[in-house]
């Protein structure tokens, strides 16, 4: 099947697909077609498992938020909970309305949760009218956002054959149908390839830019550092982290200096008396934090150490991550105002 | 609501299977018809005891089994346009399009309603042309096989008429309701072929042995069975039928019975849809 050349579809500066925001919806002005997402206490049990934990945080407009956490942490179900499709405890207002109290959700939110959420022979095109009608949202849209997705040239076709790259897309598809100012996506970036992820993100970006809210999770932090403003962090089913991006990624990205001498043994010595760690050794080689490279280079030179290897090595953001979400339960939960305070 | 319903049109129809089974049930009632208008005047001879065979004088098919004819969408129609009740809930479950409906419709009485009446109208639909087919065979085929004085001008065949489009749209509600309560298929498809064609006429062979001849009466009751009657010409017990399997409840009785199960059904499944998880 030509499921491959769809890609060359997907237009070439994904910003030009973002409208403009409404405005003069009638009431609050300027603002008025912004919109706070504030989730308090959302809470989910399986049986005996607490899969989502009294979680509570906002997603604010203007900017892409990352909902990020490992594998069964409990992001498709907080925002299954967000969207009123699971009964659970808390509760989601977007503007200070419950999703299922929205008068016109395809229009206030959009949402992508399942990748093939749809009937396997029933075209794309179909599919999208389907979930257009609720809404009254012409086929002209949907046309549109088959365009705008890089479907346009199988949107007869049931998706039976898509790839899950193209069934992410169709799913985004619908998410957009009513041009909204909410999108929530559920691992919007799986399945898409390296140049799908880069439209993704330039799409989000201008969306947000526009003044639109974005809540996007993923499992992938590299993924999320490079896509979200903001971190909301959650390790099974509780809030870990809830900070600015670069923020999350200086607060975790751990320094260390590895060092290499033949007077190996004194050195450490010296050092752990000023009171650096020292890990791993390793022969002559071995590791330092608590002490950046300059002042090892010092202490060093001050006893006459011949040094061999000084060089500072930073922690991947996987790692910080995996640092971050190890023992959810263990590690107090940071926020912005935290950071403020201290 | 009104936009929920433009959904459950659009998704019947852009289902295949709606077509097909629409079709089938199209193609096997009219067969049906055909060969009931044939034998119209055998089945009629069996029922009132007349000799029949070489010799015998011809019989002609009497006002019930002109009324049978009308009433052949009851035959194979019904289970067919249940399957397309199960798939109303069903496909949704299984291919996971639940979410986006509960997305673009979040309130679930809207949904469900939409798609109650979506499929009951499109079933009502089917049933309807069925009838109309099954006329016209009457007209094409029928003559000189009839009694003079039989035809579409009776009141108990318009009943029966009108109780072959309700059973028909009964059939697609439970089908509905099965495949709402159970979210699966296969389970859901199972129990509708299996409930009306195995497991009430065993009961009914089961509660008419002698030790369970108090009960006797209850086999009446059964849902399916008792919904039956909502096609019955007569009330008059046939005796071509084996004890087991008469009915002598009357179509209102029978109607009524099929349709308190079928609503106790859709109210379970509706309460459930609104405590669960999508
Ligand atoms: N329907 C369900 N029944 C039972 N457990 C579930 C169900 N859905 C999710 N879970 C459990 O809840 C936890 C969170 O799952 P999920 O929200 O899917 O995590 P994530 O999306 O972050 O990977 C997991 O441990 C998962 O096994
Ligand atoms: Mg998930």
């Amino acid at each position: 099947m030509s499921t491959d050349n769809v890609l060359e579809a997907l237009p070439s500066d994904p910003s030009q697909a973002v409208k403009p925001l409404r405005r003069g919806r009638g009431d609050a002005g300027a603002s008025a077609d912004k919109c706070l997402i504030k989730a308090v206490g959302l809470t989910k049990r399986f049986g005996k498992k607490l899969a989502v934990d009294d979680l509570t945080f906002e997603v604010h407009p203007g900017q892409v938020t990352g909902f990020l956490g490992p594998n069964g942490a409990g992001k498709s179900t907080a925002m299954r909970l967000m969207l009123g499709l699971d009964g659970g405890g808390g509760r989601t207002t977007f503007d200070g309305v419950p999703y299922r109290e929205l008068r016109d959700p395809a229009r206030e939110v959009g949402a992508l949760l399942e990748a093939k959420a749809f009937h396997p022979t029933r075209s794309a095109r179909n599919h999208l009218r389907m979930l257009a009608a609720p809404s009254r949202i012409s086929d002209r849209r949907v046309d549109e956002v088959l365009e705008l997705v890089g479907l346009a040239s199988v949107a007869g076709k049931g998706p039976k054959s898509f790839s899950l790259g193209m069934s992410q897309r169709l799913g985004l598809a619908v998410a957009l149908l009513g041009d909204p100012r909410v999108l929530i996506l559920d691992e919007p970036a799986n399945g898409l390839d390296p140049q799908g992820i880069n439209w993704l993100r330039s799409f989000l970006q201008s969306f947000a830019e526009s003044g639109r809210t974005v809540l996007v999770s993923s499992h992938q932090l590299a993924e999320m550092a490079q896509m979200a403003d903001h971190l909301v962090v959650i390790g099974r089913g509780r809030l870990i982290s809830d900070l600015p991006t670069d923020e999350f990624e200086s607060r975790w990205s751990l320094k260390s200096v590895s060092v290499q001498s033949p007077q190996s043994e004194q050195l450490r010595r010296l050092l752990i008396d000023r009171g650096a760690t020292v890990q791993s050794p390793h022969g002559d080689a071995f590791v330092v934090t608590g002490l950046d490279q300059a002042q090892i280079g010092d202490v060093a030179a001050g006893a006459g150490i011949v040094l061999h290897e000084l060089a500072t090595r930073v922690a991947s953001l996987e790692e910080a991550f995996l640092e971050a979400t190890a023992d959810a339960q263990e590690h107090p939960i940071r926020t912005t105002s935290d950071l403020s305070a201290a | 609501m009104r936009g929920a319903l433009v959904q459950e049109w659009i998704r019947l129809r852009t289902l295949r299977s709606t077509w097909w089974l629409s079709g089938v049930s199209l193609v096997v009632t009219t067969m049906l018809a055909v060969a009931f208008t044939l034998t119209a005047g055998t089945s009629t001879a069996a029922r009132l005891g007349l000799p029949r065979g070489a010799g015998s004088p011809a019989v002609l098919g009497d006002q019930a089994s002109f009324a049978l004819v009308l009433s052949s969408a009851m035959q194979m129609t019904t289970l067919l346009v249940g399957l397309i009740g199960v798939f109303a809930f069903g496909h949704d479950y299984r291919h996971g399009t639940i979410l986006p409906m509960l997305t673009s419709v979040p309130r679930r009485n809207s949904l469900a309603s939409a798609k109650l009446v979506g499929v009951a109208l499109w079933a009502a639909a089917v049933g309807v042309l069925c009838i109309a087919l099954s006329a016209v065979v009457l007209v094409v085929v029928g003559g000189g096989r009839f009694a003079p004085g039989v035809g579409f001008a009776d009141g108990r065949t318009a009943r029966v008429v009108g109780g072959t489009v309700i059973l028909v749209v009964l059939f697609s509600l439970i089908g509905l309701g099965l495949g709402w309560l159970l979210r699966n298929v296969p389970a859901a498809v199972s129990l509708l072929f299996v409930l009306p064609v195995a497991v009430e006429p065993i009961l009914r062979v089961l509660l008419s042995v002698d030790a369970l001849h108090s009960l006797a009466g209850a086999g009446r009751f059964l849902p399916f069975t008792a919904g039956g009657q909502l096609v019955a010409y007569t009330t008059k017990v046939d005796p071509s039928v084996p004890e087991a399997f008469r009915n002598d409840l009357s179509p209102l009785a029978g109607g009524l019975t099929f349709t308190a199960v079928v609503a106790v059904l859709l109210v379970i499944s509706a309460v459930l849809f609104r405590r669960r998880d999508a």
